[in-house]
């Protein structure tokens, strides 16, 4: 199991420092939260772990490996799957397909076989089907596979995005603000969802969130970030309690 | 010496037809994000018209004039009955759309009895005549396609900074949802600019007859426009001007001493290999990206 | 999947199709079957352009210049004798690597300025067949004679319908094979969604170059094919009317489905054939004209733009769910907004 550990990072987009000097790090098989106000750089920092963004100076090590000059697709091949803020799926596909697509770092053949729709290539292609169906019907979206994306609320939309990152079986899950966008009773459903995304796979997860509601049910450890620095780190419980904490979020 | 002067000067004359159609495609990609692949077909379009008017009677002034009033009519009229109801479709059937646009527009040119399947000449008043600038004998039509091309430039340069509806229109260009908020009335908007758009378009068409003559396949001349909007950045009217320039210096010079040939081509070459080493033009900014 | 009532009518509506099209030398004059090769071969190609326009979602507006290259390499192959079993491989495979080329540095642009780099090498591409008189012929073309396959030449109409008709229900079952394989699926995510379809571990990069490639692959595929159609390859088939052509194949088809592939080349064959029979009916300035068929051809895109963008195929769909009483499903819907798409600022 794979540690992943950010060290010094700053990134800055013209004079905005979006992080400075941000370190933390993620066991493995724990969730970690980053919280803070708006603008405290916590995208900014899932998009340099998951390499669409490149860091200034610092670096970002799973395990062994170094990930600050890796292509996101590498990135993504080591077991390191994201969401996005806004659900970034595939418009003109199924929800079967969606989630069929999260497995394709599982992918065993090369275009040719697939062109001539070898044995071998449709037993992996059943077999990944079956997977799928597993994943949809773990998030209670088996009625939904056929349907298009187009066709589902926004609610729905975030869990099928669940559903395909779970596909991936990441070693390693980056959570954009999954509750984003969803009622008060949603984002109860959505720590629920989390919880049972993390009973089916070992994935450690980096979450970005808002809701400190659900950030205390969900998270071992808090990361509490303003204007690009890290403020506190420790249990949901200490970081709700901490002054400097509260000062960002609620001081002018 | 005055054989490079010479040919600059041919050159930046041919360029500022490009220019001038470039002007139009990246003024209505600005404001509406619409690719017009119809561009070359409504300056064929409006050569047609100058051509009819200046056959009725009409002086050279007046059938430009009229061209260009007619074009930006038949121009609001596309956008107001085409464009609008198909706003917010994927790129590519807009695309498409504009190329069937295109290709109705030389269709029914094509059907039109007098004017197909033949040259037609559109003289202008200094047909033949030359001056002599600085020791270089020059063709005057040149010198009038500069010119004029200057003044219309000055013009929308006027407009777009003196007027209050050009500064409404840049408005909705660089952001359409806050000069909506700011009481900016977008649909009509998009069919100004789509009226400007084609009467840039007539004037290129009119100005162009002297060099290659009206027809009914002008506009695939016109689609040199693209690689001279592209190479100016797309997003820049003063690019859009520098890229036609730039495109039409470099077709003059290769079209003396290159082989047969690559006259033709020296546009897409020269389009393809700016592309290559930047791919969003010599003057434009680089794509930004949302994560 | 086996078993089942509806497994049973869809194996019998295939059979019945391929019956169809086994039959129809037996009942078709010479002529409408070599337009049923030409809706063949455009079909190969449209397969070809399917998958990089329709599901990886690159335009290409100079697709007509790799059909003349699978072309040119035919006819100048055949010329220096090579076997049609060599040389149409090569073809394709000259195509493919054409593709490639124009691909990579395609890999850096994005929308337009991909439309554009596509423009230009189309036209280069055209320049080449015209100047480069002593392999291409020039503007005057060259011959290119009837099929001989294994030692028998296919001087038969009914013969060269077998082998397109063959080779297009090959490469659509290729298509649909790697459409409903990760290929596929990688491709529609570089389409839909490329900021995702990478930190799910597909390489943007090397799935683009795949689907230029194949796409060109398919195309001088329908390009060697062509020339053997139509007996003859000259510069102006191949020029950027053509790619218009194409593209508009597959729109009118239905943008992203297989089944528009075929109903697109047989809507593009068919245009000129019904614009000749209208001819009779049409009032004699019309009819006559030259510029009656781009006018057509150009409507046509247009009203499929704005009213049916789902294309042919997506009528085909609302016909059917209307005749069975059931409602109507959209594949592909997208939300219409005041807003210029894909820019914010």
């Amino acid at each position: 199991m794979s540690r992943l550990c950010v060290e010094h990072l700053s990134v800055a987009f013209g004079g905005v420092h979006a992080a400075q000097d941000v370190c933390f790090a993620v066991e493995p098989g724990e969730l970690v939260s980053l919280i803070g106000p708006n603008g405290a750089g916590k995208t900014t920092i899932l998009d340099v772990v998951s390499g669409l963004r490149r860091p200034d100076t610092g670096r970002v090590r799973f395990g062994e490996r170094e990930l600050t000059r890796l292509a996101p697709h590498r990135i993504a091949a080591l077991g390191i799957a994201r969401t996005f803020q806004n659900p970034a799926l595939f418009e003109g596909a199924s929800v079967l397909e969606n989630v069929l697509t999260g497995g394709h770092r599982h992918r065993r053949h090369g275009f040719a076989a697939e062109l001539l729709g070898l044995p071998a290539v449709r037993l992996a292609e059943r077999r990944a089907r079956e997977r799928a169906r597993v994943a949809l019907a773990r998030f209670g979206l088996e009625t939904h596979a056929q349907l298009m994306i187009a066709q589902l609320p926004y609610g729905v939309r975030k869990l099928v995005e669940l559903a395909r990152a779970a596909a991936c079986e990441p070693r390693l899950l980056l959570l954009d603000e999954p509750s984003s966008g969803l009622s008060a009773q949603e984002t109860a459903q959505m720590a629920q969802w989390i919880r049972t995304l993390r009973e089916a796979s070992a994935a450690a997860v980096l979450m970005v969130e808002h809701d400190m509601e659900l950030v205390a049910r969900v998270s071992q450890r808090v990361v509490a970030l303003d204007a690009g620095r890290v403020i506190a780190q420790g249990t949901p419980e200490r970081i709700r309690s901490d002054p400097v904490v509260i000062e960002a979020y609620l001081g002018a | 010496m005055t054989e490079l002067a010479q040919l600059v000067l041919s050159g930046i004359a041919t360029g500022c037809v490009y220019a001038l159609i470039a002007l139009g495609f990246v003024l209505v990609y600005k404001a509406t994000g619409t690719v017009n692949f119809a561009q070359g077909e409504l300056m064929m379009l409006g050569a047609f018209c100058a051509l009819a008017l200046a056959q009725a009677g009409l002086s050279y002034w007046s059938a430009l004039a009229g061209a260009i009033a007619l074009m930006a009519l038949a121009g609001a009229a596309i956008e107001r009955v085409v464009l609008r109801a198909v706003l917010g479709r994927p790129q590519f059937a807009i695309v498409m759309l504009t190329l069937g646009i295109g290709l109705m527009a030389r269709g029914l040119a094509a059907m039109v009895p007098a004017w197909a399947a033949q040259t037609h000449t559109l003289a202008s008043p200094f047909a033949g005549e030359r001056l002599r600038l600085a020791g270089l004998v020059v063709p005057a039509e040149q010198v009038l396609i500069i010119a004029t091309t200057a003044a219309l430039c000055a013009l929308l340069y006027l407009f777009f900074h003196r007027t209050r509806l050009g500064l409404a229109l840049r408005a909705a260009s660089q952001n359409q949802l806050g000069a909506c908020y700011a009481g900016v009335p977008l649909a009509r908007m998009h069919s100004l600019v789509w009226a400007l758009s084609a009467g840039l378009a007539a004037a290129a068409g009119v100005l162009l007859a002297p060099i290659t003559f009206v027809h009914v396949n002008m506009g695939l001349i016109g689609l040199k426009a693209f690689p001279a909007a592209v190479i100016g950045g797309f997003g820049s009217l003063p690019g859009a001007l520098a890229g036609g320039l730039v495109i039409g210096v470099v077709e003059s010079l290769a079209g003396f001493y290159l082989p047969e040939g690559a006259k033709d081509v020296a546009a897409y070459v020269a389009v393809l290999l700016v592309l290559m080493v930047r791919p969003s033009g010599l003057f434009g900014e680089p794509a930004t990206r949302a994560a | 999947m086996t078993g089942g009532p509806r497994a049973c009518v869809r194996w019998l509506r295939r059979a019945a199709l391929a019956l169809a099209l086994a039959g129809a030398p037996l009942v078709l004059p010479e002529y409408y079957l070599a337009q049923l090769s030409f809706i063949c071969i455009y079909a190969i190609a449209g397969a070809g352009l399917m998958l990089l326009a329709g599901y990886t979602g690159q335009i290409s507006l100079g697709h007509a210049a790799f059909l003349g290259t699978g072309a040119y390499v035919e006819a100048i192959a055949q010329t220096h004798g090579l076997p049609f079993a060599v040389s149409l491989p090569a073809a394709a495979l000259v195509a493919a690597a054409t593709g490639i080329v124009v691909g990579l540095p395609a890999l850096r642009l994005e929308g337009i300025y991909l439309a554009i780099a596509t423009l230009a090498f189309g036209f280069i591409g055209e320049e080449l067949f015209t100047r480069w008189t002593a392999v291409t012929g020039g503007a005057a073309g060259m011959p290119v004679a009837p099929v001989e396959l294994f030692g028998h030449r296919l001087d038969d109409e009914w013969e060269f319908y077998f082998l397109s008709l063959v080779l297009a229900a090959l490469v659509l079952k290729a298509v649909s094979n790697l459409l409903r394989a990760p290929t596929g699926r990688a491709f529609v995510a570089i389409r839909d969604a490329p900021f995702a379809a990478r930190s799910l571990g597909i390489d943007c990069a090397r799935y683009k170059t795949l689907s230029f490639a194949l796409s060109a692959g398919a195309a001088g595929l329908a390009g060697a094919l062509y020339a053997h159609g139509i007996g003859f390859v000259s510069p102006e088939a191949f020029g950027i009317l053509a790619s218009i052509e194409l593209l508009a194949m597959i729109l009118i088809g239905g943008l992203g489905t297989l089944p528009g592939i075929v109903l697109g080349a047989g809507f593009i064959v068919a245009l000129p054939q019904a614009l000749v029979a209208a001819r009779d009916v049409l009032p004699e300035a019309i009819a006559r004209q030259a510029g009656l068929q781009p006018a057509a051809f150009g409507l046509a895109v247009v009203l499929v733009v704005m009213f049916e963008p789902q294309g042919l195929y997506g009528s085909w769909l609302r016909i059917r769910s209307r005749l069975a009483g059931g409602p109507v499903r959209r594949p592909r819907a997208r939300q219409r907004s005041y807003m210029k798409s894909g820019r914010t600022r």
